[in-house]
């Protein structure tokens, strides 16, 4: 095998195994509740705080 | 976020730019379709095929859909991180810089000024133009989020960055050019390098522009519109990793059977059949969302657009990768398949999904409740219908022409000239003319009462009691919503 081939055969699996750590990641049981409470925080109000940076000018 | 405040002038403003050049867009598109049954109406120069055909395709992605995203961005950037936009001076000074490029860009088209790179065709100062707009926008987006309050980021966002990324990224590297006077230039590769580089960019445009923020859009204004969380945030971001993973390497099925490496097209061909897993990721969270609740899709009006937006999203994503396959890509390349599929995604997916979620906003904007929901679901039956003759009518086309070019009579000779191809198509013309007028039909309704809903005219209130009220109230018992 050529230092090339070597080095796209590197590649892809560095590659595989991030994709495959992302999936492990989110999948794993213990942040069940951290991963998924975003969907239902972006349903309540989204009105932002009175007093944040530029609050009542007109853009 | 209330009505009045910062940012809703700017999404208001690049809302109706969208609509404004889908108007433009279609009308292009709609002489287009009759330059193919009369072909007389191909006006040299400025109203030539080779001409409009960039002016419709640059109007639609450019104009059209750019400006919805950056409409769609910027309100659901504000409401996901909780605060305001970062630089709102840049976003208005980005909204007269689009509009001004738009219309420049049209024009130099018009007269014929173009790299001839497909969806790349824009010459040099206009490219450094659009350069500078995305920067603006990716200040704006990156702005936002470093300040944002909301620790943990939604799905949306993530796309929204990764439409910031690749967008800039396959833009820029495809428009290296080397100008040889104000209105021409010449790329910076050569030979199939050339084509490898423009197919990288060209499926990676469409990834950008027509995948990442329709889906950050779907995942935003759906469960907004129905109140529903969405199935699984888990689920959509492997489905963002894994788009992003495997989109970069796809381009090269545009190039199959031709003198690219058989390699590179090997490669394409498996990242393009992977890419259905994380399509259909996004298509079974979307559909599963709605378990339970389909009742929605008769009495609020959006959920019909984002139910079949995402529906076209999955045909066109089992559709897409099939075409990549050599055989079918060697029967199906060149002939009026392809732009059927296109069009099922950019009628469909894309328009459906942008439509919806303009409806969602200028209500909120605007503080009123939309103008019509009647006029919706017209808006709606008629671009259902309209896009549906349109690209059905292709797809049975493209599969005629392919077959016509190959059949061979017993001694090996073709069985048919390319004239007889082409009178064959004059039916499946005739029926795609008659789908676009329906759809132009719906996009006017749609233009119509977005702008109605738009202005500030005297009338109720909005308020989310009210609206869900009236979306019920004008849907007759037994009838579609």
């Amino acid at each position: 095998m050529t230092p090339r081939a070597l080095a796209y055969l590197l590649f892809t699996l560095v590659l595989a195994g991030v994709f495959a750590g992302i999936i492990a990641y989110y999948f794993n049981r213990k942040r069940y509740e951290r991963v998924e409470a975003p969907k239902h925080r972006m349903l309540a109000d989204d009105d932002p705080p009175p007093g944040s940076a530029g609050d009542g000018r007109e853009g | 976020m209330t009505n009045g405040e910062r940012s809703d002038s700017i999404v208001r403003g690049f809302a109706l730019s969208s609509v404004f050049w889908l108007v433009v867009g279609l009308v292009v598109g709609l002489w287009l379709a009759a330059e193919m049954i009369f072909p007389a109406l191909n006006l040299a120069p400025w109203l030539a095929f080779g001409r409009l055909r960039v002016v419709h395709t640059n109007g639609l992605v450019y104009g059209f859909t750019i400006a919805g995203i950056f409409a769609g961005g910027y309100y659901l950037l504000e409401k996901l991180t909780r605060t305001r936009l970062a630089f709102p001076g840049l976003a208005k000074a980005q909204l007269w810089l689009f509009n001004a490029a738009i219309a420049l860009a049209a024009l130099s088209l018009f007269a014929g000024m173009s790299t001839s790179r497909e969806y790349a065709e824009l010459e040099w100062p206009l490219d450094i133009v659009v350069a500078v707009l995305w920067v603006m926008f990716a200040v704006n987006v990156m702005g936002t989020l470093v300040k944002r309050r909301e620790k943990q980021m939604y799905v949306s966002l993530w796309f929204l960055v990764a439409c910031v990324v690749t967008v800039a990224v396959v833009y820029i590297l495809n428009n290296l050019a080397i100008p040889v006077s104000l209105t021409k230039s010449y790329s910076a590769y050569a030979g199939v390098n050339d084509a490898n580089v423009q197919w990288w960019f060209g499926h990676n445009a469409v990834a950008s522009v027509f995948t990442f923020p329709i889906l950050a859009m779907f995942y935003y204004f759906l469960p907004k519109s129905t109140g529903l969380p969405i199935y699984s945030h888990r689920l959509s971001i492997i489905a963002f990793w894994s788009l992003v993973f495997g989109y970069l390497w796809t381009g090269a099925h545009h190039l199959m059977l031709t003198p690219v490496p058989e390699w590179i097209q090997t490669v394409a061909l498996a990242f393009s059949l992977f890419l259905i897993a994380p399509s259909w990721a996004s298509v079974i969270n979307g559909f599963y969302t709605m378990n339970g609740n389909w009742d929605k899709m008769r009495s609020n009006y959006l959920v019909k657009f984002f139910i079949l937006g995402i529906t076209f999203y999955g045909l066109q994503t089992i559709q897409g990768p099939t075409q990549a396959i050599r055989a079918l890509s060697g029967h199906l390349h060149y002939t009026e398949y392809i732009p059927g599929h296109v069009h099922m995604g950019t009628m469909g997916w894309v328009t459906m999904v942008i439509s919806a979620s303009m409806y969602f906003m200028m209500e909120r904007i605007s503080g009123r409740e939309i103008h019509s929901v009647k006029l919706a679901n017209v808006h709606f039956w008629l671009i259902l219908v309209g896009q549906l003759l349109f690209t059905v009518s292709l797809w049975i086309a493209g599969i005629v022409q392919g077959a016509m070019w190959k059949a061979t009579n017993p001694d090996g000779s073709l069985m048919y000239t390319f004239l007889d191809s082409v009178a064959a198509m004059y039916p499946y013309w005739a029926v795609r003319f008659a789908g676009g007028l329906l759809y132009f039909a719906g996009i006017l309704v749609f233009a119509y009462n977005l702008y109605m809903t738009s202005r500030s005219t005297p009338g109720t209130k909005w308020s989310a009691a009210s609206a869900a009220g009236s979306r019920a109230a004008c849907v007759p018992s037994g009838e579609p919503g």
